[in-house]
């Protein structure tokens, strides 16, 4: 028997194409990305350190503060630049909210039409006007409370290398306070639906994850990696686990930790930290049961966007009336850094070294969808094989198939920056 | 009182009023720099123009009402002109704004020349940011001396530095304006380079910027 589905796959970021081949007994599965190359690794060497976020920002306009802060992060590692908790603190709050922003477009947008049998956002528009109305107002109103925060609703412009460029005024707080309150009830109907859905059923045959280890609570800015193995080490000596590895079909890179295929994002991170979140009315409980299933990505998501926009609101209420200290003095020096994040689709690992004049001189950024891309594939594979084995139609593989690779929600653009061809120089 | 018509709505004024105060009365607007009401009316810098019937360009603020008149406001070529008019201005207006009194959004020069579209006025005419405020003062490398405006300053309105986003203010007595402003505050010109090289990349006048500062420096001009 021979079976062939080759298909783009539409509701992700970028252009990614799914190709699925069966010939005998053996299903092949291929995750393959025709983005072009965006060489950001390159375009860092040579400028200043406090350039180097500015211009790594602009590496994923979805997820640009991640990218931002995680750079940030880097730098500040390498410098050794010591901050202020509440700088800390509000950092923190303005990630949480892109993720909450993130999760909310990826589960109505992109997720959520599958499930209601419609094909896209149009469709979907005239079938349940109610739902997309309810997904514009909650993207809008964490868009809101982004933009205080980071000033704008892309790439920030209130965080210099240092700290925060400007405190924010106790009005304004409980205006986004006001926002949030908001948002959260539309977020818990959110919730209430992808939580209520009827996912389709597999099991993970490689349940390997990694993730940064939060020093407190859930989400937080630390400097520890934890592996499903059981394994905790620094970022710092990320290399010596991930290795990065270049395939000749695709253009994104692939990862392996310890040799293995694994997978990053918020089902990782419930796996791993899932007991610190409150427990919304016994949610966490059923949600961490389904987590063996990589379609779970989602319910995972629903939960952490209750989080992210409750917690946020609860540290934006205790800042206090002066939450502002002038960004720091950087003394510039030789240095190397590791910046590690949770980004909203799961582990950025951001790693410059800088030299004596402050200028860059090496870089090596992994995105989150780069080390998840061959999990997918072999996801795929399992869930081919299983729908094939019980005869399904060449349209039901796509389908689902699809549904599996959006419940990892890749970002293409972000995955391509990093491929080093053959003849390239890197040094 | 005489009756006249303000794109194509009627409106009827006392006999001594002038276009202007019609267009007023009907609820138009048209922008107008050198006019002063009761004071100033000697129609010197034209950006208040507007078409009478038959295809006539007149600056309202000097024209007189007359009964049946046919005025239009912001017809094609009234725009066309307008804009001319604009540049002209600019082109002969000694643009520093780096050290004006005008600037945090009070100038009307830069209102007229986002509204057309009309470039040359740097970031600093609407910086928020003065006096002691100035990141430049605090010897941050913030491009605004050198920049377009028409961003609104978002950037330095968070106290963020301008990072030449919008590309290089472009006659060069505004960009040697700009230079002077850096040497004023002592901000290194590398830095100034390196950070205009992010969007500017291969422009020339990454180039230019240097070589201008190496002439005033070295001249002893400044």
């Amino acid at each position: 028997m021979s079976i062939k589905v080759d298909f783009k796959v539409d509701k992700v970021f970028g252009h990614l194409e799914l190709q699925i081949d069966l010939h005998g007994d053996e299903v092949k599965t291929r995750f393959v990305s025709s983005e072009d190359l965006r060489y950001f690794e390159h375009m860092v060497v040579g400028r200043k350190y406090y350039e180097v976020p500015y211009i790594v920002s602009r590496i994923c306009g979805a997820c640009s503060i991640s990218h931002f802060l995680t750079s940030v992060n880097a730098v500040e590692n390498a410098l050794n630049v010591e901050l202020d908790e509440e700088v800390i603190t509000l950092k923190e709050v303005m990630h949480k909210l892109e993720i909450a922003q993130n999760t909310a477009v990826h589960l109505y947008f992109l997720a959520l039409p599958d499930y209601l049998k419609v094909r896209n956002l149009s469709e979907l528009m005239s079938a349940k006007p109610d739902i997309v109305k309810s997904a514009m107002m909650l993207n809008s109103l964490t868009l809101q409370a982004v933009n205080v925060l980071a000033g704008r609703i892309v790439n920030p412009l209130t965080y210099r290398v240092g700290g925060f460029t400007r405190g924010i005024p106790k009005e304004t707080i409980d205006r986004v306070i006001k926002t949030l309150d908001r948002a959260e009830k539309l977020a818990e109907a959110l919730s209430d639906l992808i939580l209520g859905l009827d996912l389709p059923r597999l099991s993970d045959s490689e349940l390997n994850y990694l993730t940064a280890d939060p020093p407190t609570e859930y989400l937080t800015i630390g400097d520890y990696l934890v592996g499903s193995d059981g394994s905790r080490f620094r970022g710092m000596d990320y290399m010596q686990f991930i290795s990065e590895e270049i395939s000749d079909y695709s253009t994104t890179k692939y990862c392996r930790y310890r040799g293995r295929v694994f997978f990053v994002g918020p089902r990782a991170r419930l796996l791993a930290f899932g007991e610190r979140l409150p427990d919304y009315a016994g949610l966490i409980y059923d949600v961490r049961k389904e987590l063996h299933n990589p379609f779970s990505n989602l319910k995972a998501k629903a939960v952490e966007l209750l989080y992210c926009i409750s917690n946020s609101k609860a540290v934006l209420g205790g800042l206090k009336e002066k939450n502002f200290s002038a960004p720091k003095e950087v003394r510039v020096r030789r240095g190397e850094g590791v910046g590690i994040m949770e980004a909203p689709r799961g582990l950025l690992i951001h790693h410059y070294v800088i030299n004596d004049d402050g200028v860059v001189e090496r870089s090596n950024i992994i995105t989150p969808t780069v080390m998840f891309s061959k999990h997918v594939e072999v996801a795929a594979k399992t869930l081919s094989e299983e729908l094939i084995n019980n005869g399904a139609s060449l349209n039901e593989i796509e389908l689902k198939a699809a549904m599996l690779v959006r419940a990892y929600d890749p970002c293409l653009p972000c995955s391509v920056h990093l491929i080093v061809k053959e003849g390239d120089s890197r040094e | 009182m005489v009756k006249l018509y303000i794109n194509n709505k009627e409106v009827q004024v006392e006999a001594a009023s002038t276009l202007l105060d019609a267009i007023v009365r009907a609820g138009f607007k048209v922008p107008t720099l050198c006019y002063l009401k009761d004071m100033f009316n000697e129609a010197t810098c034209r950006v208040c123009i507007v078409e009478l019937s038959g295809g006539r360009l007149v600056p309202s603020c000097s024209y007189p009402a007359s009964e049946g008149l046919r005025v239009l406001t912001d017809s094609e070529r009234v725009l066309k002109y307008r804009r001319a008019i604009v540049e002209m201005i600019l082109a002969s207006h000694k643009i520093k704004c780096q050290s004006c009194s005008m600037k945090g959004g009070y100038c009307q020069l830069l209102k007229l020349s986002k509204e057309f579209g009309v470039e040359g006025i740097p970031v600093c005419a609407e910086c928020p940011l003065y006096g002691s405020e100035c990141l430049l003062n605090l010897g941050i490398a913030c491009l605004g001396p050198v920049t377009i405006a028409g961003c609104d300053a978002i950037c330095t309105k968070e106290r963020s530095p301008c990072i030449g986003c919008r590309g290089p203010a472009s006659p060069d007595d505004v960009l040697e304006e700009g230079i002077k402003t850096f040497i004023k505050y002592k901000i290194n010109i590398d830095e100034v380079v390196g950070i205009s090289e992010l969007f500017w990349g291969s422009n020339p006048l990454t180039q230019t910027i240097r070589k201008l500062f190496t002439n005033l420096h070295e001249g002893g001009r400044v």
